[in-house]
This record gives structure tokens, sequence and C-alpha cells, in this order.
């Protein structure tokens, strides 16, 4: 049985919805954690200070994941603040739900820039500065295996999220890290309630064996799994966090 | 941080190997255990008194998992020892590797499907009338069947049956908030057919030469899972299967 007790995590894009409840997890299972952010400033820093006031160990620090020198000065950043990093989560994203045909140049750009760019960039600092037998925890998407109509681009992304996944454990697997992807679907965030309607929502609740969507703490949990020891010998999995709706 | 204090955990073959592993860290953890062997008394003896000494309760049962009237006593003993069950690891199963197609015998492949294939369906399905509200039932399957490798074609073949029902039965059971899942297991060091380290030394060479953290597994890896499946953790976790094999390709 694993604790974080010691480990610093790093979660990107964690100033709201699932990485903020990632967060709050990984710090309440005893992380030090760095709550990084792109625009949402004063969140973050909530976020910090709600770890805090529960005992914890967090800083906040901005970097948009999809410009490699922020990326870049994100890592200097949190290494000089805690030394080291054991555990990187690649939590931003972005999601655009359009038909492919009304998809604008720009909308597949910022996510494809985002989702997949921006994970690129974590993975290759974390490539030669994340601590020996660290952790990776990508997050793709379990839309990618029930194929909604205005989702492509997004699972496009996520898809190209999965594959780098599987191919940078063959890469890093010499280090004794290990690396994964979550795949949540219909989880009560912003990021997924956003301009759906009750009924479109109870729609997509009633595809999960539980009757219902997910809750960031039901994604998180599974987060704060993979980031300990326990999970090491679990490598280059896809693991679907969806109520066994796909 | 995971606790299993007042649950009850029942695990098909479990005198030894994988089984063996997973009822003892299920007990660690403050379940009540239900051992159950085929054959190997003397070993499930030994699973009991280790568990015992963890201070949980624990109780064995002798039951062939391919006959259903065995595995209707195991449940039934199961639950007049401790009135419930919430983790149900269908975990008994036979392994024949190295054989061809053209070389087996019927009696081989009713051997292994019954156990492997017969057994798993009605383990479930004891499982799936006798589990609690959001009680576990988890599956352990082989990599084999996500890697086919020449010689498995029995072994692997009774073991993709119970994937699909590992889907189906999540779907079926989902609305009482039971989680159905797969654990598929590389190849396991110091057990099963690794059990004598000399053994079939290509095809673990081939194992080894796939996984880039170099090594085969361990049973505790496996139970590591078998402990998240078992945790509130995993509780929106339904219907997956999850290779826990350092990333091996083979």
């Amino acid at each position: 049985m694993s604790t974080l007790k010691d480990k610093i995590i790093l979660v990107t894009g964690s100033s709201r919805g699932i990485g903020a409840t990632i967060a709050r997890q990984l710090a309440a299972a005893g992380a030090k954690v760095i709550v990084n952010y792109a625009g949402g400033k004063d969140a973050a820093q909530q976020v910090v200070a709600d770890i805090k006031q529960q005992g914890g160990d967090a800083i906040a620090l901005q970097a948009d994941v999809s410009k490699s020198d922020e990326v870049k000065a994100l890592f200097d950043a949190a290494i000089a603040h805690y030394g080291r990093i054991d555990v990187l989560v690649n939590n931003a994203g972005i999601m655009i739900t359009k038909l492919i045909k009304d998809t604008t140049d720009e909308d597949f750009t910022r996510q494809f820039d985002i989702n997949v760019r921006g994970t690129f960039n974590t993975m290759r600092e974390a490539a030669t500065r994340l601590a020996d037998k660290g952790s990776i925890i990508n997050f793709s998407t379990s839309v990618n295996r029930i194929m909604l109509p205005a989702y492509g681009t997004y699972v496009a992304t996520k898809a190209a999220v999965e594959q780098l996944t599987r191919v940078f454990s063959k890469e890093v697997g010499a280090r004794g890290i290990n690396v994964n992807s979550v795949a949540p679907v219909a989880t009560n965030t912003e990021l997924f309630t956003n301009g759906k309607s009750e009924e479109v929502i109870a729609r997509l609740a009633s595809l999960s064996a539980f009757n219902r969507i997910g809750e960031p703490d039901d994604i998180a949990q599974v987060v704060v799994f993979l980031a300990g020891d326990d999970a090491k010998w679990i490598n280059a999995q896809n693991i679907g966090v969806n109520g066994g709706m796909a | 941080m995971n606790s299993l204090k007042n649950k009850v955990a029942l695990i098909t073959g479990s005198a030894r190997g994988l089984g063996k592993a997973i009822a003892e860290r299920y007990a660690a953890l403050g379940a009540d255990v239900v051992v159950n062997y085929s054959k190997d008394k003397a070993s499930a003896d030994e699973v009991v008194s280790n568990i015992t000494a963890m201070g949980a309760r624990v109780i064995a049962v002798q039951a062939d998992v391919s006959k259903v009237a065995d595995l209707e006593k195991l449940f039934a003993a199961a639950k007049e020892a401790f009135g419930k069950i919430d983790i149900v690891v269908a975990n008994a199963g036979i392994e024949m590797v190295e054989v061809p197609v053209t070389d087996f015998t019927e009696e081989q492949f009713d051997k292994v499907f019954s156990i492997n294939t017969k057994g798993t369906y009605f383990t479930m399905q004891q499982a799936a009338k006798h589990v609690s509200h959001n009680g576990r039932i988890i599956y352990i399957a082989s990599s084999t069947t996500s890697f086919p490798v020449p010689g498995m074609a029995v072994y692997g073949g009774s073991k993709t049956t119970p994937r699909y029902l590992v889907d189906i039965l999540s779907k079926e059971i989902g609305h009482k908030g039971i989680t159905v899942n797969s654990i598929i297991p590389f190849a396991v060091d110091h057990s099963g057919i690794f059990a004598d380290p000399a053994a079939y030394p290509a095809l673990r060479k081939q194992l080894l030469d796939s996984c880039p953290m170099g090594r085969l597994a361990e049973v505790e890896d496996v139970a590591n899972l078998a402990e998240f499946f078992a945790s509130d953790l995993s509780s929106f976790v339904s219907g997956q299967h999850l290779l826990v094999n350092g990333g091996a390709t083979n």
C-alpha cells in the first residue's frame, strides 16, 4: 500500500476542473504539488491556499504548456523550489465540440497545440529532468471508444496522446519511469457541461453502467493510484475511467 | 491508504501463486477472506495460517471451479461463514503453453476450457448473484490474449471468452454499483509455469526482451492492481481490462 509522502508532483492545468481535484487529492495523500495554470491565476492560488489550509504543501506556477520555452521555465522553477519532480500529470487540455465541417483552422490548431503539443512539451522535458523511477500520467478520453459526432478533432488529439504514451514508455523505461494515460468521459466539470442541456447530459449519463456522469473525484482517485509506487508495473496502458461506458 | 475492513473477499484458486498473494494482500488490508483450492489442501492450510496470523478471519473451502455444484457450495459456505460477499476474484485457472495447434488433444482442450472458461463463467455467475451492492468482481486474465504467441492457442483461447463476459456483466450489474474488471498479468516469475526459473528458457527470453523494465512480473505487482480494483479508488472504473506488464509488447 503506497503513500505519496514526499513525492513532488506537477499537475498541468490544475487551477480548475479535474486538475484542481487531482491536485487536492494528491496533496491529501501526502504529495507536494505544483499547481500549473495558463490563465487562471486566482483559481490556482485558491487551490494552493486550500491545500495549505489542510496542512499540505503546494505552489502555483504559470506556464502555457503549448509553448516549449514556458514549459522549460516551468520545470526550472519547480525544480528550483522543490529540488526535483517525481510525477508529471499531463491534465491540461481543451475540448471544442463541433462537427468537422464547422471546425475552423483555429479550433483545430488550438486543440492540437494544447492537448498534443502541450503533452509532448512536458514529456520532452521530463525525458531528462523527471526523477528516476518517476511516473507520468497523461489524459486521453473514453470518447475515443464511442465515436460521438462533433468530437472528431478532440478525439484525434487524444488518440495522439495515447500513442505518445505507449512509445514514450519504451524510451524512458530504462530509468524506471512508467507512463500511462487515463481516459475519462463525460465528467461533471465546466469543460464538459458548458453549453449542454440537462437532456443531453442525462443521455450521456445513461451510457454509463452506473447511470451517471463522472465526478472529478472519480478520476482523481485513479490518478492517485497511478502516481504511487504500487502502480509501478502498470506501464504503457490506457485506463478507462468511465463507469463502464466503454 | 486503502482499507478493506468489514469486507469479505472470495478468491478462487488461492492456495498458491497469484491467488495466494491476492488473498494475503486483502487480509493485510483488513478483509475477511475465503480461500479456495481444488486439490492442494496443505498449501491452502498454510495460507489460512498466514492470514490468521494477520488477525483476519479466514476459511478455506475445497471446490473444483469446473463444477457448478462445487461453486454453489463455495459461495454458500462463504455466506454462511461471513454473512455476505463483497469482492470476488475469479483467479483459478490452468496453464498449458508451447503446444502447437496441431498437437492438442480433445482431452487437453476440454480440460483447459472446463477450468478457465466454464469455471470462470460460473464463478462470475455466482458472483453476480451474491456480491453485495457496490461490490467488486475481478477477473485474472492473461496477456497472451493481448499479444498472441505461438503455442498459446488453447490457453489464450480459453482466457479470451471471459474478457467478453467482463464487458457484458459490467453493464448488466452496474446498476448495483458493482464494478467488473479484468487484470491482465504478464508472465509471473516464481509462479505458475515459471515457478522453476529454468523452465521454458526460450519463452522467458522472448518475454524479457520485450519488456522495457527488463523483468517478468512478480505476484506483488498483480496484488497491487488487485488492491486498486478492490478499493474505493476504482469505484468508477468498470468494464476495463488493465495490463500489468511493465510496458511489455509480448
